[in-house]
């Protein structure tokens, strides 16, 4: 069975590392990490992945306006995208049916079995 | 008793007042000017007595001449016609006084006297003129002695009763005098009344309009100025006052309005300052919890020593986690959606969000909702969150078990603002209506030297295993965005907690 491709776009390339490194543990997951939002639709592009995790608060782009471009992308704009965000309340997450922009969310700091039971929901079948 | 007065009704009572002080003053000046024309008629009337009373006196004192002319020289024709004028002058002179009302009864007796004595001269003189020849005559002579006697006893009588007359005519001038004291008195009385009336008028306006109407014109400037604690103290009982209460309530909801809008812009910077604290702690924290997750995986799982660092990383990142979980909390109560709510319904429903909780814990709640309360308006998300932080208080300090009562009730406030500036007993009443929740819990209570702290942000009495010690500050936030009032403290009569919560409605 190929690994399932997931790209998390996120300015801070620490986090982006560790999640890397702790979700390709188990081995299912080919992880490929974006530091930049303005990056984000050529890396989906060429990386072609089944999920993407997306940050919200980065520097050059926000998360909804990355969000809005990867759904402008014929090809990217049926993959499902999760927020993870420092910006909302942590019982926000775990809200059945909470979306930010149509997106369902999780909230910073996120533990690992969280993001793999979310990736687990929403990853691409 | 109060009674309510409107200018109208204040201005025509003065008005009546001054109406019948001119009718009375009218009424005494009618009575007293009667008296005085009654002495001026009664004077001219015993003027007139006086002259014909003289005219009398001096036609008898010649109506004797002819008749003792006819005792000394005969000549009974001449002297007889002489004194038949005379005795018909005064007998028209008789006829004269005959018809006037004698003031004094004398007057009425001596003109009778005079009348008989004048009928037995006549008879007398009859008698007299038919002796041939008088003189020497002895009858002549005492008709004639009878005759001078009757005439001077007249004229003695006549002149009695003008001494009479005078006394009295003297009596009248004084009772002119006094009359003529008195209409000037009620004069004067009048002037004076009235200068003290309209006196009392322009002080009772000035009081009553022109000053409220100046310290409204003041107040309102200071309003103008942004002095919204600037209040009208003026308490009448009528269209003024009213106007002073509307200013007051006016200038108390634009106060309300400045605050609720320094309070948005306050909690518009929260919001901000939350969203960047949360940015700034959380990604951080999201990569040491990540380390935490990967050290996890890595480390050997016989190190006790290094699960227990992980384990105690990662609640210290949780705990920094609710805090800033708790400041987003309460920097998100800045927006309100409001819309008319019914408190029951928030209170079942967050009382069905706790249920699990309230089982656990083996707590019996006893609800007690009146179902005739007033809507509120109210943010329902915000509302209900106030509740369900008083119901998880309420469950924590009942670990053993126990009872959680709710009541809900409207209540009517009735403030009364007393007139402290004057003595009189003059005040408004206003009404308020209010929806009343209370939360009692029968738990350990609230330890009285942090009863004064509870509403202070990051203050908690949970100790270590407790939130952060926002819960309450960010309630007592989101109840005082509604304009309402929030009252926690020790139950005095057995154990616990109570919380009440007061609404608009």
């Amino acid at each position: 069975m190929p690994k399932k491709k997931i790209l998390i776009v996120d300015d801070q390339q620490l986090f982006t590392r560790l999640v890397k490194i702790n979700l390709e543990s188990g081995g299912l997951f080919e992880v490929r990490t974006e530091n930049c939002g303005s990056n984000a639709l050529k890396a989906a592009k060429e990386f072609n992945p089944d999920l993407i995790l997306l940050d919200i608060a980065m520097p050059d782009m926000s998360g909804s306006q990355v969000l809005q471009q990867l759904k402008a992308d014929p090809f990217i704009k049926n993959v499902p995208v999760v927020f993870v965000t420092a910006l909302v309340k942590k019982e926000g997450s775990a809200l059945p049916g909470g979306t930010i922009d149509g997106q369902p969310f999780l909230a910073k700091p996120v533990r690992t079995k969280e993001l793999l039971a979310c990736i687990e929901q929403y990853i691409r079948k | 008793m109060r009674i309510k007065l409107s200018i109208g009704t204040k201005t025509g009572v003065i008005f009546l007042i001054f109406l019948l002080e001119i009718l009375s003053f009218l009424f005494a000046y009618n009575i007293v000017g009667r008296r005085y024309e009654f002495y001026v008629n009664r004077h001219e009337e015993e003027m007139i007595e006086f002259k014909l009373v003289n005219q009398l006196q001096a036609v008898l004192s010649q109506m004797v001449l002819p008749v003792n002319d006819f005792y000394i020289a005969g000549e009974a024709q001449k002297e007889k016609r002489n004194f038949e004028v005379l005795s018909d002058k005064f007998g028209s002179l008789i006829a004269i006084l005959d018809l006037w009302d004698f003031s004094i009864a004398e007057g009425a007796i001596t003109l009778n006297q005079t009348k008989e004595n004048y009928l037995r001269f006549k008879e007398l003189a009859a008698d007299m003129f038919v002796i041939s020849k008088p003189a020497g005559n002895p009858e002549a002579a005492r008709l004639i002695k009878n005759m001078n006697n009757l005439a001077r006893e007249t004229i003695f009588r006549l002149m009695k009763f003008q001494d009479t007359a005078k006394r009295e005519f003297t009596k009248t001038n004084a009772g002119k005098k006094r009359i003529n004291n008195q209409l000037d008195s009620i004069v004067l009385l009048g002037v004076l009344f009235n200068i003290a009336l309209i006196i009392y008028a322009i002080m009772y306006f000035r009081i009553t309009i022109s000053r409220p109407l100046i310290r409204l014109k003041n107040a309102a400037l200071e309003v103008g100025k942004g002095n919204l604690d600037n209040k009208v103290d003026v308490k009448l009982n009528d269209e003024i006052g009213e106007l002073c209460v509307v200013f007051n309530n006016m200038t108390d909801s634009l106060k309300d309005a400045q605050l609720q809008l320094m309070q948005a812009e306050k909690m518009e910077l929260v919001g901000k300052l939350a969203r960047g604290v949360a940015h700034e702690v959380r990604n951080p924290l999201a990569i040491i919890v990540q380390g935490i997750d990967y050290l996890s995986q890595t480390a050997s799982v016989k190190d006790e020593s290094c699960t227990f660092v992980l384990e105690g990383m990662s609640e210290a990142v949780k705990k920094a986690d609710s805090s800033i979980n708790d400041l987003l909390e309460f920097a998100s109560t800045r927006k309100l959606d409001v819309k008319p709510l019914d408190v029951n319904v928030i209170i079942e429903k967050s009382l069905a969000l706790v249920k699990y909780q309230l089982e656990k814990s083996n707590i019996e709640v006893a609800a007690e909702l009146k179902r005739d309360i007033p809507s509120i308006l109210g943010d329902n998300n915000k509302i209900e969150q106030a509740f369900i932080n008083f119901f998880t208080n309420a469950i924590e300090s009942m670990a053993g078990g126990g009872q959680l009562k709710v009541r809900t009730y409207a209540k009517e406030s009735t403030g009364v603002i007393e007139d402290a500036s004057r003595k009189k007993e003059k005040s408004f009443k206003f009404v308020e209506k209010t929806v009343v929740a209370e939360i009692e819990d029968s738990g350990s209570g609230i330890p009285q030297d942090s009863l004064d702290k509870i509403f202070t942000p990051y203050f908690t009495t949970k100790g270590e295993n407790g939130g952060a010690g926002l819960g309450l500050w960010i309630v007592r936030n989101i109840v005082e965005m509604h304009g309402g009032s929030l009252k926690i403290e020790n139950k005095t009569d057995s154990k616990g907690a109570k919380v009440t919560v007061t609404f608009k409605a």
